[in-house]
């Protein structure tokens, strides 16, 4: 599917917003603690989320604010990202703005006789300020009006009532913890030498629903909070926490909490299934009904009489948001090429299509090639014969059917037959537009809010001349005033300049060109402004047959950093980049990629990427990078890793769009493990007309 | 009158304000931002649907009963061989029916794809009790078609008048209870003597959209 990001919004926040389209049923099951996992109050809970849910957990106590997202990636396998403020935890007149990482796993799902288990990383690559690991266990009684946990505790989850580590059996290096991080440059490292070490302590608590809204919760904590005790000011006078749960909507959870007896703190957690929208199947207007065959004569038009039907066709298809690229008649066929600049599912695009060749060319004309085009290089080709349309126009089980006698192939040139008035194509948008900068290390969230005015010119097929300008109006991106530390070479740890020495900014200033140099190849040529930071001259080459779950790419690109007013001109760092890429989808929503070469900063080295995108096209994932710079020189962060989200306008609104909210998170920006920010990378644009995603969206084809 | 109306959310609000408002050369993009901030009125009905409306085509009058002044005419389109008929209104929702009987929607939101009614059908026809299953196609948001049956329990409950303006017609009421594991709904049906056509009903489409109600205009009016 190809989503073309409309700007960086703050997905995240917008993640919260639809709460209210979460169902009951599939959300408000699992219970999430303060630290925004499955839990109870501050202690994990043997149960996982449901397969595919997010929840945003915001939780705040005196002095401490966290904020967690947590997605669950697998039926068994959940992460979570937490930023969360403390208060005077580094001494007085001081505050830890702290990012990390957690990761839970459902060892046994919970049965009549056996209760669900999982294990547990808390705070992983992070400072380790909540550095901890755990073995929890979980079993509904009463018809699932009590629940029962209790867990086995490391690191920080066994700073109270440790003893010694039952592992200890296993092996001695069992019996001691490893330090974790001396300092801020050796953040971010796995610091595998602590996990599942040194004393253990047990925890336990109970959940039971008082009413069905209000849940009662009590545990016996192994958090003894001594660094907030030595600093903050935290008073622990017992073991034990409480809380009160109230399910204020579908979805969404309210929660009062005492910490220890002395703390009190309020919690909100809002939970989103991406499987579920808004609008299920959108508002947009009815696609034609079928109509009754009918010859030449009855339509008004000789049988090849190309002209006219061209013309009557492209009017049609533009009614549909569909633009008519190239057409030819063959005795009994019909070969159309389009472009899809609406529907977010290209099926739906060819199901319209299909409709109107049907209804508009003589009934002699039984079989329909349509090609999926984008910028105006053909993509794939779906076959369709006219009969199997009108079995199924209203067949129960028409989607899968049509689907099944469809044929997708490999799209061929048609460029003699391209439409006279397809080209050229201008188009433009003048739009608000919101770019944030999330959870940097001083600040949650910057962002600046303005106009953008972006501008596309298509003078002849697969060439595009496109720009953006912005005028920030208000906003505090340039307000940052960390100075940038890296050793590396400044590629992207300057980026506060950009926003600080800029006005009206050219965003990107391209020209590109794409096109198919062989059989299952892909091009793309590009110059120009790229990005915010640089410009160059790039060229892509991807392989990758029409129904393969395999593609393999190459990247090359001769870059310059662009100077900080954002214009027209340049710095002096130069250099040559590139990476040889393969993208596999593993099915069921599953994306993996991985990257290989040179980044911005002239170090070499991979990145691994792994993305779960649903049907509908919302999509999560997370990514991470190692190249041969050393963590050292790095800097905080040891290495290059964050997570990203994609949210479908159309999944947001119900009306047809291919456009989404794109952002990405990372815990904190480095010059090592950098890419180039390219716009139009070919497996993410063309791969929506292919075959897996065809097949995963086929059911807007009646649509 | 559109039959798709709905207000703008503050969710639909914010999503508008940050992508959609402004100015394009796309007007599909602008229409976007009409539709989402102002559903109603409709000062431009869809050129097909005048057509047929001048030419007599005949029409239904259709509500959706959960929402606020949803309502608007269809008219015909066409009947293919199956005699099934697809009807639009002017702000392009779409109906399909075989014998009066809704089997598609588009347009609504939570959409039927697809039913198949045909074991209800003689059911109401005879006036009589009985029980049968049903099937329907929705569209899931996570773009799926998913197959539901449904075991319906058709009783008739008299006679009734619907007065459809020009005349009042004598009907057969007839009501059909359908449940599975996860839903019920109940339809009603008003069948008018000698012709046998269904001239009003109401019936259930899907959750989101809940009953749709349908009087048939006749074609005089």
């Amino acid at each position: 599917m190809h989503i073309r990001s409309a700007s960086k919004i703050v997905a995240l926040c917008l993640l919260m917003l639809p709460a209210h389209i979460a169902a009951s049923d599939t959300l408000g099951g699992t219970h999430v603690s303060t630290f925004g996992t499955p839990g109870l109050i501050d202690m994990p809970s043997g149960f996982v989320l449901p397969d595919g849910a997010i929840h945003n957990t915001t939780a705040l106590h005196d002095g401490t604010f966290r904020h967690t997202l947590t997605f669950q990636i697998t039926p068994r396998l959940f992460g979570s990202f937490r930023y969360s403020i403390i208060d005077r935890l580094d001494g007085p007149n001081s505050t830890r703005y702290d990012r990390s990482f957690d990761l839970g796993y459902l060892l046994f799902k919970e049965t009549r006789t056996r209760p669900a288990v999982q294990i547990g990383l808390r705070d992983f690559g992070g400072t380790g300020v909540y550095g901890s690991e755990y073995v929890a266990a979980s079993k509904h009684f009463l018809s699932g009006r009590l629940t029962l946990t209790a867990g086995l505790g490391w690191g920080r989850l066994a700073s109270h009532g440790g003893f010694k580590n039952p592992l200890s059996i296993l092996s001695s290096g069992f019996d001691t913890r490893g330090e974790g991080p001396g300092s801020i440059s050796e953040v971010g490292r796995l610091e595998v030498d602590q996990w599942f070490r040194g004393d253990a302590a047990l925890f336990g608590g109970l959940s039971y629903q008082v009413t069905p809204n209000l849940h009662f919760n009590a545990e016996y904590s192994s958090d003894a909070y001594v660094q907030e005790g030595s600093h903050t000011g935290f008073e622990r006078n017992t073991p034990f926490n409480f809380g009160l749960t109230y399910q204020a909507g579908s979805g969404t959870n309210l929660t009062a909490f005492l910490l220890h007896g002395t703390e009190v703190g309020i919690a909100a957690n809002f939970a989103t299934d991406p499987k579920r929208d808004r609008i299920p199947s959108g508002i947009e207007a009815a696609p034609p009904a079928l109509l009754p065959g009918k010859t030449a004569e009855e339509l008004g038009w000789g049988p090849q009489d190309i002209a006219a039907s061209r013309s009557k066709l492209a009017l049609l298809l533009e009614d549909q948001g569909l633009r008519l690229d190239a057409l030819t008649l063959e005795s009994n066929t019909a070969i159309l090429r389009i472009s899809n600049s609406r529907y977010a599912a290209e099926a739906q695009a060819i199901g319209r299509a299909a409709r109107i060749l049907a209804n508009s060319l003589p009934k002699s004309i039984e079989e329909f090639h349509i090609d999926l085009a984008i910028h105006g290089m053909p993509v794939s080709r779906v076959i369709l014969r006219r009969q199997d349309l009108e079995e199924l126009e209203y067949d129960l089980d028409g989607a899968w059917k049509s689907f099944a006698l469809a044929r997708i192939v490999n799209a061929t040139d048609m460029s003699g037959a391209t439409s006279p008035d397809r080209y050229p194509q201008l188009s433009w948008s003048l739009t608000p537009y919101l770019e944030p900068e999330l959870f940097d290390p001083d600040a949650p969230i910057r962002a600046d809010l303005g106009l953008q005015f972006l501008a596309s010119y298509e003078p002849a097929p697969g060439l595009v001349l496109s720009g953006s300008l912005r005028q920030s109006l208000l906003g505090n991106l340039h307000t940052s005033t960390r100075p940038s530390n890296s050793v590396l070479p400044h590629v992207r740890t300057d980026v506060t300049e950009y926003s600080k020495q800029s006005d009206v900014q050219i965003k990107h200033l391209t020209a590109e060109y794409f096109f198919r140099p062989g059989r299952n190849l892909y091009a793309r040529l590009t110059t120009g402004y790229f990005e915010t930071m640089y410009g160059g001259v790039s060229g892509e080459l991807l392989w990758k047959p029409v129904h393969s779950s395999l593609a393999l790419g190459a990247e090359v690109n001769y870059a310059r950093q662009r100077a900080y007013d954002q214009l027209f001109g340049f710095r002096d760092y130069d250099i040559m980049t590139g990476h040889a890429s393969a993208y596999y989808d593993f099915g069921g929503g599953y994306l993996g990629q991985l990257d290989i070469g040179r980044y911005l900063a002239g170090d070499w080295g991979a990145t691994v990427s792994l993305d779960r995108e649903f049907n509908n096209g919302f999509r999560v994932g997370a990514f991470f990078t190692l190249t041969d710079t050393p963590f050292s020189q790095f800097g905080e962060g040891s290495f290059d890793k964050g997570i990203r989200f994609s949210i479908p306008i159309d999944w947001l609104v119900g009306s047809p769009s291919k456009e989404a909210f794109a952002t990405t998170i990372r815990p904190v920006l480095r010059d090592g493990g950098a890419r180039l920010e390219m716009r139009n990378r070919l497996n993410d644009l063309i791969r929506g007309a292919h075959g897996n995603e065809l097949e995963d969206r086929w059911g807007r084809f009646w649509r | 009158m559109r039959i798709t109306g709905r207000g703008a959310t503050w969710i639909s609000g914010l999503v508008v304000a940050l992508t959609l408002v402004g100015c394009s050369s796309d007007e599909r993009r602008n229409q976007t931002l009409r539709d989402v901030l102002n559903p109603a009125p409709l000062h431009n009905p869809d050129p097909t649907f005048v057509a047929l409306a001048e030419s007599g085509a005949p029409s239904f009058l259709v509500s959706v009963e959960n929402r606020e002044n949803a309502l608007a005419p269809f008219v015909k389109q066409t009947e293919n061989a199956k005699g099934q008929v697809s009807w639009i209104s002017a702000d392009m929702v779409g109906l399909a029916t075989i014998e009066g009987m809704v089997i598609s929607t588009r347009g609504l939101g939570g959409d039927m794809m697809a039913a198949d009614m045909s074991g209800l059908w003689p059911l109401l026809k005879s006036g009589k009790n009985g029980t049968v299953e049903i099937f329907i196609t929705h569209l899931t948001a996570n773009d799926e078609t998913k197959i539901s049956s449904y075991r319906c329990q058709a009783s008739p409950r008299g006679e009734r008048r619907v007065d459809l303006g020009p005349y009042v017609a004598r009907t057969n009421l007839m009501q059909s209870d359908c449940l599975n594991g996860h839903t019920t709904f109940q339809n009603l049906y008003w069948i008018e003597h000698g012709s046998l056509e269904i001239v009003q009903s109401r019936q259930w489409i899907s959750h989101y959209v809940g009953t749709l109600a349908l009087r048939k205009i006749p074609s005089s009016v």
